[in-house]
């Protein structure tokens, strides 16, 4: 979502602007209060100016400070507004040539400027001001000047009363969407974690129960050939193939339980490594080995091409665990096409490089693939838990190398990793 | 009386094989998929003139290339399902999902073998 532009927030026009108007205002308020005190003819002069004085800085000060204010009594403060201008059209009643009754009237018109923030309201103040100057000016056009200045600084002062009015409303709403904006992206990353969790135990369920299910059908077979007293049901063929597949079912469970674990560990911080020299040519061919039969299984053919005795300083076990992720993965999305294992190293790093031919990932996929629960397609159509990159990442990291993926869709993916063969003390 | 057979789609190649052995050992005529796909064109030469549709499909929901839900429904718009009875086998689907059919049942994993049958009919 794009954010609203501050348009006129913090110009520099509206800066000068605003100390020009507030500097003009004030000084003529002073000027006023101390030299037309003074004056013979004023109508109760001292009384009646004080409590516009105070109706203006104090509205200006409860209109600045305070929410409540602003809508309570800012009320209060333009229904005494109104009762002053009826009280100043009285004096025009009694000496319409009286400069009192009209300085008085547009010091209340300012004074309830700085409660409005309504701009049909504002309008028909300007309108006010304006109908009043013109009416003073066909009765004596001898106070033309008094009427004109009071007229113009009225105005400017409703300019002025009326934009701080309008940029404080204008800075309140953008205050509001930002807030919003961020809630909404708070409440965006929990519904996501909370969809992943969700994904993540749904998956981890058919992972578990899958093995389990294996299992179970192996012993009710045990049990139902036992009860039949079928003679071939113990022979040595077939217990030892029902005891390899039971075995075999339960390093599956113990994987996925290990990948918890991990996961586990990792947010907590708690997984340690031992960095000691370690072989990548022999770890490699150690991992392809033990997975023949596994990649026969997935119809992959593999092609290994690895530089001799690359060796870095690292934590064999869990490097195999990467490299066990990365073909695992491979194997589940090349769909039977090749996959090529490269090893090669240069005078610092050695990198490893993963590749299948298989359906690819997508541009936008490319970045979150690395992330906890996440997979490249529905969970209805791949197994796994959707933690093997997330962690191969973590070790990566942890031995200060990197891995990255390209890949083009329907063509394949390219995993690159990156390790230093001797780790920097950090 | 005429063998029954059981066309099992699962991607599982392990639980495909206990399936199997089981299924073998109690007489029905089994057939293999192992995934929606693999299925679907193994169903198309069933269809050829000469040869039969599988009495019972045990199908598993989550497969790769396509899963079990894609599958049930190419079955339904082919009027397969008007011929043989499918057993949904999944072990993280909610049955609640699956929209009631008097061909279609559904089984959670891990299933007693005993239920497994009583499903097939």
């Amino acid at each position: 979502m794009s954010k609203p532009t501050p348009l006129y927030l913090y110009s520099d026009h509206q800066k000068i602007m605003r100390v020009l108007l507030l500097t003009g205002g004030l000084a003529y308020l002073i000027w006023w209060f101390l030299v037309e005190l003074t004056l013979p003819n004023a109508f109760n002069p001292l009384g009646s100016r004080l409590v516009v004085c105070a109706l203006f800085f104090s509205s200006y000060l409860a209109s600045r400070r305070f929410e409540w204010a602003r809508t309570h009594v800012a009320k209060l403060y333009y229904m005494s507004g109104w009762a002053l201008t009826l009280h100043y059209f009285y004096l025009f009643y009694n000496n319409p040539t009286d400069s009192n009754w009209i300085v008085g009237a547009y010091i209340t018109v300012v004074a309830l400027c700085a409660c409005i923030n309504d701009s049909e309201m504002f309008i028909a103040y300007i309108v006010y001001v304006v109908a009043l100057s013109l009416g003073i000016c066909m009765l004596d056009p001898a106070l033309l000047k008094t009427v004109f200045l009071s007229g113009m600084l009225t105005i400017l002062a409703f300019a002025y009363f009326g934009m701080r009015s309008r940029v404080r409303l204008v800075a309140k709403i953008i205050a509001e969407e930002q807030n919003n904006e961020k809630n909404r992206a708070l409440l965006e990353v929990s519904e996501q974690a909370l969809r992943l969790r969700n994904e993540f135990i749904s998956v981890a369920s058919h992972e578990l129960k899958t093995p389990l299910t294996t299992i179970k059908i192996q012993t009710q077979m045990a049990h139902r050939s036992f009860q039949k007293g079928d003679p071939d049901a113990f022979s040595p063929e077939r217990t030892t193939k029902t005891i390899e597949l039971i075995e075999r079912q339960a390093d599956r469970l113990k994987d996925l339980i290990d990948s918890m674990l991990d996961i586990s560990r990792i947010t907590l911080g708690k997984v340690e490594m031992k960095f000691i020299p370690c072989n990548l040519t022999t770890l490699l061919e150690e991992v392809v080995a033990s997975l023949t039969e596994t990649l026969k299984m997935s119809g992959c053919p593999v092609q290994l091409t690895v530089a001799r005795d690359v060796t870095i300083e690292g934590d064999s076990l869990r490097l195999e665990q990467v490299v066990v992720n990365l073909l695992t993965n491979a194997m589940k999305y090349a769909e039977g096409k090749p996959i090529r294992i490269i090893l090669d190293a240069d005078e610092r790093n050695a990198v490893l490089v993963v590749e299948d031919e298989g359906m690819g990932i997508a541009p936008e996929n490319l970045e979150r693939i690395f992330e906890k629960f996440e997979r490249v397609v529905s969970t209805k159509n791949i197994s796994g838990f959707g933690l093997g990159l997330f962690v191969s990442r973590y070790i990566v990291e942890a031995h200060q190398g990197t891995i990255s993926v390209e890949s083009e869709v329907g063509k394949g993916s390219r995993f690159i990793v990156r390790l230093p063969k001797t780790r920097r003390i950090l | 009386m005429s063998t029954k057979s059981v066309m099992i789609v699962d991607d599982d190649v392990d639980l495909h094989e206990s399936l199997k052995s089981f299924l073998v050992s109690e007489g029905f005529d089994v057939s293999s998929a192992f995934d929606g796909t693999e299925a679907e064109e193994l169903l198309a030469t069933c269809e050829l003139p000469g040869q039969h549709l599988p009495d019972v499909i045990l199908l598993d929901l989550m497969m790769p290339k396509m899963n079990g839900w894609e599958l049930l429904s190419k079955l339904k718009k082919k009027s397969t399902l008007s011929k043989t009875h499918v057993v949904l086998l999944s072990a993280a689907s909610d049955p609640k999902e699956i929209p009631p059919h008097p061909h279609v049942k559904f089984l959670a994993k891990p299933f007693d073998l005993g239920n497994l049958l009583g499903a097939m009919g």
